[in-house]
C-alpha cells in the first residue's frame, strides 16, 4: 500500500496544474498511465483563451458572453464567470513559468481570432500551443517535491460510507496491482473521443475516469454533449485546423460544388462548426461525398503553394504524412471527427465531486480538465476555451484538494477493495473466450458514429443502446491471448474498452431522453431548443447495469437565454 | 529486461549503419586517428634506435626505400591528409560553420585530401620510386 | 504485400529475442504504426508497442526502422520503398516488452539538467516582455517531444551512460537561448564536461534522426560555443 496526501490521476495539463498547488504543502504523487508528457493536451494546436487584449481591446463580458452563447446556455454561469475572470491572471502566470507564447510586435503575448469568439483572444504558441503548455508544467513540476508513477494504470476509486479512501493502480512495468491512500484524490483523466470511429482524440483518451466513477456509483453528467469538428483527416481523423478555412480554404463534394451555399449562403465556410458538421453529414448521407464514399475535400490549392507553406504547413505535412495527399497540387479527404467531450465528472465550482442532482460534495473526491464537467462549456465548447479550463479549474481542485487534505485524516483503505480489483483483473487475464477488445471497440465506434453521431434520432438511438449493450454482453466472453503480466498493453486495451462501452451506454441514454436539439446535440426529430423542459443538465448513474437518469437545474447569473444566431 | 548497450552493440550495431555520410566520417576519422598514433609509436621508435646505434639507422634507412614500405607510407599520409582535413570540417562546425552542409562538406574534403596527396605523390616519386 | 519482420521479446518466457515475419497485403495509405496496430488486432494480441496521438506529437511510438530511429506513426509504409521491413526497439536502453524500452535513463538524464526555466527575479504583473526575435530564438528546441528518437541514435550513449545525449543537451540550449531564464552560467557549467557538450562526436545522427527536423547537432555546437565565449570573457 502506497500513502499520499494526495493522489492525483492524470498528467495531463489538468492534471500537472493541480499537482503544482498542491504539492507546495502536501505530499502528493501523480499516477499516469502514459509518460505526462505523452498526455493528450500535447496535441493542442490553437491556443488558449483570455481576453487580455493585446491585439484589440478586450473584455472578460465580452468573453463572458460568447461563452455562454456558444455554450447554447447549458453552462453554470456562476462556475463560467470564474472561469472567464481568472484567465488573464493564469496566462500571465504561465508565461512566468515558461511557456513559449508567441509574440506581438511590442513583445507581448500574441493573440489569434478563433470561432465563435468576438475578440482574437487566443493566445498561442504557433500551431504547438497544447505542446509547450503541457512541456512547461511538467517542467515546472519537476522543481517541486512530488512522486510521479509514471505508466500506472488506475483500475477504480475506493469509497467508504461516501468519503474517498483512495485509488487502485497497476504498475505496466510489474504488473503489480497497488493501493494508493489518500485524504485527497483528484481525476483529470482527460477526454474520451475514443467511442468514436473518427476522433481528433489519441489513442489514450478512453475515458477511464468515467468508467471508475460509473463503478464506484457515481454520476456522470451531460454525457450526450460531444463536439463533432468538421474537418479531421480522412480515416484518421487528425485535426485540420479552422485556420486552413480562416485562411480561405474551400469545402467541396464530389460534384465539386462548394455545397456550403446550400446551408449557410452567407457564413459559407466559415459558419460555426456543429453547422459545417451537419451540412457534410448531409452531404455524404445524401451520396455526394467523394466517389460516393464518406468523406469530402477541403481545397487549398487556389491559396497557392506560399501561402500554404507560410500559413498552414503543419496543415501541409500532417496531409503529406498521413493521407499522402499534397495539399499545393491535389485537395485534401476530410470528414468531420469527434473532437471534445462536454460532459463529464460533475463538480462543484471548487472541483468537488458531487454525487447528485442536490450537489452534495463526496468528501475528498475532486475533478478536472476535460474528464470534468463543472460545467463551463455547457453543450458545445468554444475552441480554445478548454486548454483554459483545464488550467484554471486544475489549480482550483488543487487548491481544494489541498486544503482538504490539510485538515483531515487518511481513511482506511479497504483492502476487500483491493482484493476485488485485483481478482477482476486476474480474471481478465485469465478469461479465454471468443471475443476479442479490438473487435468489440471497433463495433462500438461504428455504432456510436453511425446511431449516436452528428444526427441524432429516436429509432437510431434505441438502435445504438441494444447494440452497446449486446458488445457488453459479449464482453463477458472476452479472451485473453497474452497471459504475460509485464507491459501487457492487450490487458490495458481490454480494461480501456470496458470503460468505453460502459461510458457510450450513458451518451447513448441520455441522448434518447434529451428530446431538443441544443449545441452539438442535435436530434432530428427534435430540431428545436425547448428551453422550457431541457435547459437542465443530465444526471446518469449505473445501478445493477442499468442507466438511471435525473436533471440538475443550470445555473444562470446574468445572461436569459436567447436564440442562438451567428 | 534486455540489455542494448556496450562495446560490443556498439560495432554491431554501427556496422548496419556505417553509410551514413556523418557516421563514415566519425569511422574513418577514428580509424585513421588510430593508425597515425601506431605509426607515430613507430616513428618514434625508428628514431630513437637511429640515435641509439648508427648501423641499425642505415639498415632501417634500406628499409624505406622497400618499395612495399614505401606504399604502406603513401597509405599514412592519405591517412593523416584525411584525419586532419576532417579534423578541419569538424572544427568548422564548432565554429558555427556548414552544420547544414556536413555531407557535402565531407567529400569535398576527401576530394581535397586525394588531390594533395597526388600532388604529393609526384613531388615524392623521384625519391622513392623512380630514383 | 509487405513483410514486417518485428523485434519480440517477451520478458517472461524468452532469453532473447525472436524475429517474427507478418505479411500485409495491402499497405496502401498504411502508415507504420497502423501496420503495428494491425499486426496486434488481427495476427498477434500480445505485440507491445507504445502509441498514443497518432499525430507525432506525444512521442510515443518512436522506434527503429530498417535500423533507422523514427516514428511508427508519421511514417507511410509505401515511402519505405521497401518489400521487407524491420521494425526493432529504439537502440541503447533496455528492452522491457517488445518494442517498449525503459526509458528511465532518458529522463534520468533530462531531470537531472534541472530542465525547467528558473527566474528568481520578481516577475512583472503581466507577462514578460519579451522580442518576436528573442522568442525565435529558442522556438526550434521548445518543439522537442522528447521522442528519445536522437538520443538512442546517438553511439556515444550505446556506450556511455554517463553522457548526457542530444536531447538532454537540445532541452539546456532551449533554456539557455531563452531571454527569460536567469541561470545561464550554471547552465553552461553543467555542460561543460566529459559528459556534456565536449563528448558528442559530431556524426549528425541525431539531428537526421530527428522526426520534428531539430538540429540538435547545432544545439550542441551553440552550447559549446556560448561555453568557450563565457570562458573567455572571464579571463579578459
Ligand atoms: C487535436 C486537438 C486539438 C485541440 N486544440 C485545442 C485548442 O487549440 N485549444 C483548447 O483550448 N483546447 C483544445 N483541445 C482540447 C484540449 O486539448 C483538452 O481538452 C485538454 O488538453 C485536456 O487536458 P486534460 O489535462 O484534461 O487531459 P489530457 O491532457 O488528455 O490528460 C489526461 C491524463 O490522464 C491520464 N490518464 C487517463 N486515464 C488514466 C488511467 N486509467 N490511469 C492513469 N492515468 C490516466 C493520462 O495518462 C493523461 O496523463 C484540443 C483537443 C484535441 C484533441
Ligand atoms: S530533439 Fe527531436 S529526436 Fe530528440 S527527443 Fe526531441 S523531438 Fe525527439
Ligand atoms: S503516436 Fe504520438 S508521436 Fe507517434
Amino acid at each position: 500500500m502506497r500513502k499520499h496526501d494526495v493522489v492525483i490521476v492524470g498528467g495531463g495539463l489538468a492534471g500537472l496544474r493541480a499537482a503544482i498547488e498542491t504539492s507546495r504543502e502536501v505530499d502528493t504523487a501523480i499516477i499516469s498511465k502514459i509518460h505526462p508528457l505523452r498526455s493528450h493536451t500535447g496535441a493542442a494546436q490553437g491556443g488558449i483563451a483570455a481576453a487580455l487584449g493585446n491585439e484589440t481591446p478586450d473584455s472578460m463580458e465580452e468573453h463572458a458572453f460568447d461563452t455562454v452563447k456558444g455554450a447554447d446556455y447549458l453552462c453554470d454561469q456562476d462556475a463560467m464567470e470564474i472561469l472567464i475572470n481568472e484567465a488573464p491572471k493564469n496566462i500571465y502566470e504561465l508565461e512566468h513559468m515558461g511557456v513559449a507564447f508567441s509574440r506581438t510586435p511590442e513583445g507581448k503575448i500574441a493573440q489569434r481570432a478563433f470561432g465563435g469568439h468576438s475578440k482574437p483572444r487566443a493566445c498561442y504558441a504557433a500551431d504547438w500551443t497544447g505542446h509547450t503548455l503541457l512541456h512547461t508544467l511538467y517542467e515546472q513540476s519537476l522543481r517541486q517535491k512530488m512522486t510521479f508513477y509514471d505508466e500506472w494504470f488506475a483500475l477504480s476509486v475506493a469509497l467508504v460510507n461516501g468519503t474517498c479512501a483512495g485509488v487502485t493502480a497497476l504498475d505496466m512495468k510489474t504488473g503489480r496491482i497497488e493501493a494508493f491512500s489518500a485524504k485527497s484524490v483528484i481525476f483529470t483523466t482527460g477526454g474520451y473521443g475514443r467511442a468514436f470511429k473518427i476522433t481528433s482524440n489519441a489513442a489514450a483518451n478512453t475515458g477511464d475516469g468515467l468508467g471508475m466513477f460509473l463503478h464506484a456509483g457515481l454520476p456522470l453528467e451531460d454525457m450526450e454533449f460531444v463536439q463533432f469538428h468538421p474537418t479531421g483527416l480522412y480515416q484518421h481523423g487528425i485535426l485540420v485546423t479552422e485556420g486552413a478555412r480562416g485562411e480561405g480554404g474551400y469545402l467541396l463534394n464530389d460534384k465539386g460544388e462548394r455545397f456550403m451555399e446550400n446551408y449557410a449562403p452567407e457564413k459559407m465556410e466559415l459558419a460555426p462548426r456543429d453547422v459545417i458538421s451537419r451540412a457534410m453529414q448531409t452531404e455524404v448521407n445524401e451520396g455526394r461525398g467523394i466517389g460516393g464514399s464518406d468523406f469530402l475535400h477541403i481545397d487549398l490549392r487556389h491559396l497557392g503553394k506560399e501561402k500554404i507553406l507560410e500559413k498552414l504547413p503543419q496543415i501541409h505535412t500532417l496531409a503529406l504524412d498521413f493521407v499522402g495527399v499534397d495539399a499545393i497540387t491535389d485537395p485534401v479527404p476530410i470528414q468531420p471527427t469527434a473532437h471534445y467531450s462536454m460532459g463529464g465528472l460533475p463538480t462543484t465550482i471548487d472541483g468537488n465531486v458531487i454525487s447528485d442532482a442536490k450537489n452534495t460534495p463526496v468528501d475528498g473526491l475532486f475533478a478536472a480538465g476535460e474528464c470534468a464537467c463543472v460545467s463551463v462549456h455547457g453543450a458545445n465548447r468554444l475552441g480554445t476555451n478548454s486548454l483554459l479550463d483545464a488550467v484554471v479549474y486544475g489549480k482550483q481542485a488543487g487548491i481544494a484538494a489541498r486544503d482538504h487534505a490539510k485538515g483531515t485524516q487518511f481513511v482506511n483503505f479497504p483492502d476487500e477493495h483491493l482484493r476485488e480489483v485485483e481478482s477482476d483483473v486476474a480474471s481478465l487475464l485469465a478469461a479465454d473466450g471468443k471475443e476479442s477488445a479490438p473487435k468489440l471497440l471497433t463495433n462500438l465506434q461504428n455504432a456510436m458514429t453511425q446511431l449516436c453521431g452528428i444526427y441524432r434520432v429516436k429509432e437510431d438511438l434505441e438502435l445504438c443502446i441494444e447494440r452497446v449493450k449486446d458488445l457488453l454482453e459479449r464482453f463477458q466472453n472476452i479472451g485473453a491471448a497474452d497471459k504475460g503480466r509485464i507491459f501487457n498493453t492487450e490487458l490495458i486495451d481490454t480494461i480501456q474498452t470496458r470503460n468505453i462501452l460502459e461510458f457510450s451506454e450513458v451518451m447513448a441514454v441520455g441522448a434518447l431522453a434529451r428530446e431538443e436539439s441544443r449545441g452539438a446535440h442535435y436530434r432530428t426529430d427534435f430540431p428545436k431548443r425547448d428551453d422550457k423542459d431541457w435547459l437542465k443538465h443530465t444526471m446518469a448513474w449505473m445501478e445493477d447495469g442499468k442507466i438511471r437518469l435525473d436533471y440538475k437545474p443550470v445555473t444562470i447569473t446574468k445572461w436569459e437565454p436567447q436564440e442562438r444566431k451567428y | 529486461m534486455l540489455k542494448q548497450s556496450g562495446f560490443g552493440y556498439y560495432v554491431r550495431k554501427i556496422a548496419r549503419t556505417w553509410k551514413e555520410t556523418g557516421t563514415l566520417a566519425h569511422i574513418v576519422h577514428r580509424v585513421t586517428g588510430i593508425l597515425l598514433v601506431v605509426y607515430l609509436m613507430v616513428h618514434i621508435y625508428v628514431v630513437t634506435q637511429a640515435s641509439l646505434n648508427g648501423e641499425g639507422y642505415e639498415s632501417i634507412l634500406k628499409t624505406f626505400r622497400d618499395p612495399l614500405f614505401a606504399a604502406g607510407e603513401l597509405i599514412m599520409i592519405m591517412g593523416g591528409l584525411v584525419h586532419g582535413l576532417n579534423g578541419i570540417r569538424l572544427t568548422l562546425f564548432d565554429m558555427g560553420i556548414g552544420l547544414k552542409h556536413q555531407k557535402a562538406m565531407f567529400w569535398a574534403f576527401m576530394v581535397i585530401a586525394v588531390a594533395i596527396w597526388f600532388v604529393g605523390l609526384a613531388i615524392v616519386w623521384p625519391v622513392i620510386g623512380g630514383g | 504485400m509487405v513483410t514486417f519482420r518485428v523485434f519480440r521479446f517477451s520478458p517472461e518466457k524468452d532469453k532473447k529475442p525472436r524475429y517474427v515475419d507478418y505479411n500485409i497485403e495491402d499497405t496502401c495509405g498504411l502508415t507504420v504504426l497502423d501496420a503495428l496496430k494491425l499486426i496486434k488486432t488481427d495476427m498477434d494480441p500480445s505485440l507491445s508497442f507504445r502509441h498514443s496521438c497518432r499525430s507525432a506529437i506525444c512521442g510515443s511510438c518512436a522506434v527503429s526502422v530498417n535500423g533507422k530511429n523514427m516514428l511508427a506513426c508519421n511514417t507511410q509504409v509505401d515511402a519505405l520503398g521497401k518489400s521487407r521491413i524491420v521494425i526493432e526497439p529504439l537502440p541503447g536502453y533496455p528492452v522491457i516488452n517488445d518494442l517498449v524500452v525503459d526509458f528511465a535513463p532518458f529522463f534520468g538524464q533530462y531531470r537531472s539538467i534541472r530542465p525547467y526555466l528558473v527566474s528568481e527575479s520578481q516577475p512583472p504583473e503581466k507577462e514578460r516582455i519579451q522580442s518576436v526575435e528573442a522568442r525565435k530564438r529558442y522556438d526550434a528546441p521548445a518543439q522537442c517531444i522528447m521522442c528519445a528518437a536522437c538520443t538512442t541514435s546517438c553511439p556515444i550513449v550505446w556506450t556511455d551512460d554517463k553522457y548526457l545525449g542530444p536531447a538532454a543537451l537540445t532541452k539546456v540550449w532551449r533554456f539557455v537561448a531563452d531571454s527569460r531564464d536567469e541561470i545561464t552560467d550554471e547552465r553552461l557549467a553543467m555542460v561543460n564536461n566529459e559528459y556534456g557538450v565536449w563528448r558528442c562526436h559530431t556524426m549528425f545522427r541525431c539531428a537526421e534522426a530527428c522526426p520534428k527536423e531539430i538540429d540538435t547537432t547545432e544545439a550542441i555546437e551553440n552550447l559549446r560555443r556560448e561555453v568557450l565565449k563565457r570562458a573567455f570573457s572571464r579571463r579578459r
